[in-house]
């Protein structure tokens, strides 16, 4: 008899990035190699453990600008190239080296490694997404929706503009996995008293909170974050455990930063003789990633100094960790049994992208956990939210606290000096887009494709990438490039139709650049 | 406005299109009247590019669009005054307009003790002010956020501010009611209000000291139950027993030990790797 659960979710975003007019987009690559690095290799390991009969539970968000890339032809048919690429690049590596020598083996490594993503993306016809609704209906993986773009729900004006996200993003939920979502990752974490209420009109049964979003609820909760809460309107929320974080999140304590895992910045995309590598590059001609990598992280050494890295110790070290990470939940646990005189459960939500693309040993961690978890013990069950709201117990009611999980926990992230001028345009849209949709009840034709349009370019704004973008700096002219573009469009539509002047050919235009959502209902916004 | 020199309200919109179409002004189809009035060159007062005390974006460099991406260059509208300014050679997308015609102020919750408020007063509310009670009195008044909340001794306090600025951060408490009225304050103490925010809550920053619980069924046909009875299901009631206080729970480190971390997707965990060679 277990005496507590263990409910791993992974949250797989990556904003709506789709550039037809280019050949190759530098922000493109994040699409790429969160395929190749991050979602091929978990998808790899779960169907691993189905296929061995291991008992394991994931919840998982894709969110629905994810889904639109997975399922768009233009990007697929690019990452099938752009994975072909890299097998022909590892095979060169492979020939270059001599029998016996550690980078050969490593290349040969990474040339199986890209054949079988390939065989993959073979084997689902470019559709990943069929790949992971397979696991779902076998009971593997819950998946989650999100809000459409990722928006932050707090920071929006208006109930229609968070309404809209939310049912959005479960429509198009519905699109790709056939069925309503039971669940919601709120962007970020962002949660402010009320959210609850659009979630459960969309028929949302829970979502996730930070852990002081549930710890510093109204009453305080009993439980803390180890057992669910329900809202006051019955929609449950799951607190994030802190431990778990830590051992895996913290860069002084987790175990990434083990010195026998893949060094991230040693890379041939980097090291290897320009004119060898050029034709893998951009086509700016610019060294970047490549995921090929023969350095492990040593220690805090610079990057020269770094030693060859060796896969079998590294997954050896991956098991071990495995282990640890597997005893430390068993005595939390325990502890937490002893202590609430009830089953506990531990929900730790990590980013997906963490596992495989910046931690390359983490899908081999998760699959070596699962493993452990089945075999060596029953005091742990590996479970989903959902299958705990299913026994059918009662929860404890509060008011969960204004919260995220970014930066200091609120949402100085999204808003502060570098992104705040955002705001003014945003919410002005959002009222614009409800005036709209009030004007237009029942439009058609034309109408309602720029109507439809319209839509689509205000939740493409609202992206909470963006904001968040500005402030770490990293790829700001882009990220504000998307900002104004988005609602510069928005705004020309909106006065093309308070007008009647529709442009056809532009509205055409946009339908082509911005052609996510294709169920997407203006109507929402009433 | 020079003596002779048409204004914008000597033109129709339709004109100005025209005009628009044979300057072949970029985004003409998507600017108001006085936006073209203004891309055209022609208001006088409000030249291109010009209008906004902020430099407009990218095309503030005429005819540098280095970016890859398709890159619209000329700026018929300009930009809010908070924007940050621009640098050469980089595509930041299409200008936005610098307002949007409305008297507004908007109050957002940043965290337990600040928020942030923006506002717009171009709807016609000050000069209505200005028409009733004289250029003299708008002159001589001082602008302010008036901050309404609860546990203040009157009800408010005023914030003097740069209307200019259009916005501002406001240092505030947690768990507490605010709504934010900009407004001039005359010399004899008299209030015009402009614009009015939304009511909004700061979060709270520490465990909540109420212990009473509420319990709540969850059943396996919740949504059916959901759908029969409006949201609202059974309640049972359960024990007090305080275990979170016994443990002690130290919330605020915990909310220290969280803000090491940086969330986000590929895109930002790019700068905060755990781990490795940092």
């Amino acid at each position: 008899m277990a005496i507590g659960d263990f409910a791993l979710v992974l949250h797989a975003h990556l904003p709506y990035v789709r550039h037809p007019e280019h050949a190759d987009f530098f922000e493109e690559d994040w699409f790429y190699e969160a395929v190749i690095d991050t979602y091929i290799p978990l998808l790899e390991a779960f169907e691993r453990l189905a296929a061995d009969g291991v008992r394991f539970r994931v919840t998982m968000s894709l969110t629905p600008t994810l889904c639109e890339m997975m399922a768009d032809e233009l990007l697929m048919s690019r990452c099938v190239r752009r994975t072909d690429r890299l097998r022909e690049l590892a095979e060169r590596e492979a020939a270059a080296y001599p029998a016996g020598h550690a980078h050969g083996a490593l290349a040969r490594h990474y040339l199986d490694a890209f054949g079988r993503a390939r065989a993959l993306l073979d084997r689902t016809g470019h559709r990943l997404l069929g790949a992971f609704r397979a696991l779902q209906d076998a009971g593997h993986l819950e998946i989650l929706t999100c809000a459409a773009t990722h928006g932050l729900l707090p920071l929006m004006a208006t109930d229609e503009a968070r309404r809209a996200q939310i049912e959005i993003g479960c429509r198009n939920y519905e699109k790709h996995f056939g069925r309503r979502p039971r669940g919601l990752w709120l962007p970020e974490c962002a949660y402010s008293p009320g959210l609850e209420e659009p979630l459960r009109t969309s028929g949302v049964r829970y979502f996730f909170l930070d852990t002081h979003g549930v710890l510093f609820g109204d009453p305080r909760p009993k439980y803390g974050v180890f057992r669910p809460v329900l809202c006051p309107n019955g929609v449950a929320a799951f607190g994030r455990d802190v431990e778990s974080s830590v051992q895996v999140w913290s860069s002084e304590h987790g175990y990434p930063g083990d010195p026998a895992y893949r060094e991230f910045y040693r890379d041939v995309g980097y090291d290897a003789d320009y004119a060898y590598v050029r034709p893998y590059l951009r086509s700016d001609g610019l060294r970047g990633q490549l995921g090929i990598k023969y350095h492990r992280v040593t220690g805090r050494v610079p990057l020269h100094e770094k030693e060859p890295y060796d896969l079998a110790a590294a997954r050896e070290r991956a098991a071990e960790h495995a282990g640890n990470f597997l005893f430390n939940r068993q005595g939390q646990l325990r502890h937490l049994r002893t202590l609430l005189k009830t089953r506990p459960v531990v929900v730790s939500p990590y980013d997906a992208e963490l596992f495989g693309h910046w931690w390359y040993e983490g899908p081999m961690f998760l699959e070596f956990l699962f493993r452990k978890l089945h075999h060596d013990q029953d005091e742990i069950d590996s479970t989903t939210p959902m299958e705990i709201l299913d026994r059918g117990e009662a929860h404890q009611v509060i008011e969960p606290s204004h919260s995220s999980w970014g930066d200091k926990g609120y949402m100085e992230v999204w808003l502060n000096r570098a992104n705040d001028w955002i705001y003014p345009h945003l919410h002005a849209a959002e009222h614009h887009m409800a005036e709209l949709a009030r004007r237009f009840p029942r439009a058609e034709g034309i109408l309602a494709r720029a109507l439809n349009q319209a839509a689509r370019e205000l939740v493409l704004a609202q992206a909470s990438d963006w904001a968040f973008i500005m402030t770490t700096g990293t790829t700001v002219p882009y990220a504000e490039k998307r900002t104004r573009d988005h609602l510069s469009r928005f705004h020309g539509l909106y006065l093309q139709l308070t007008e009647d002047r529709l442009e056809e050919a532009w509205l055409a235009e946009l339908e082509g650049k911005d052609n996510l959502f294709s169920e997407i209902d203006y109507r929402l916004y009433a | 406005m020079a003596k002779g020199k048409r204004t914008v309200d000597d033109y129709t919109r339709a004109e100005l299109y025209r005009m628009a179409c044979e300057a072949k002004v970029k985004y003409r189809s998507r600017m108001r009247k006085v936006e073209l009035f203004r891309a055209l060159g022609l208001g006088e007062e409000s030249p291109p590019a010009a209008a906004a005390p902020a430099a407009p974006p990218a095309a503030a460099v005429p005819g540098v669009t280095a970016a890859p991406a398709a890159a619209p260059s000329s700026t018929a509208v300009p930009v809010a005054g908070t924007e940050p300014a621009a640098g050469p050679y980089l595509d930041r997308g299409a200008p936005l307009p610098a307002s949007y015609g409305l008297d507004r102020i908007e109050a957002m919750v940043r965290d337990p003790r600040w928020i942030h408020v923006y506002w717009e007063l171009d709807g016609g509310h000050l000069d209505e002010v200005r028409a009733r009670r004289g250029g003299a009195f708008v002159e001589a008044a001082a602008w302010v956020l008036r901050v309404h909340t609860e546990r203040i001794e009157g009800g408010f306090y005023d914030v003097p501010v740069d209307a200019g600025a259009r916005s501002w951060y406001l240092k505030v408490e947690p768990e507490r009611r605010y709504r934010v009225v900009i407004g001039l304050v005359g010399p004899g103490g008299e209030f015009e209000a402009l614009a009015a925010s939304r009511e909004i809550v700061t979060p709270r920053e520490e465990m909540s000291e109420r212990l009473d619980e509420e319990w709540m069924l969850v059943r396996a046909d919740f949504e059916k139950l959901l759908e029969f009875m409006g949201g609202r299901v059974v309640s049972v009631p359960g024990s007090v027993t305080g275990v979170l206080e016994r443990r002690r729970l130290e919330l605020p480190r915990l909310v220290q030990f969280l803000s090491g971390r940086v969330p986000g997707s590929l895109s930002g965990s790019r700068a905060i790797r755990s781990g490795g060679a940092d």
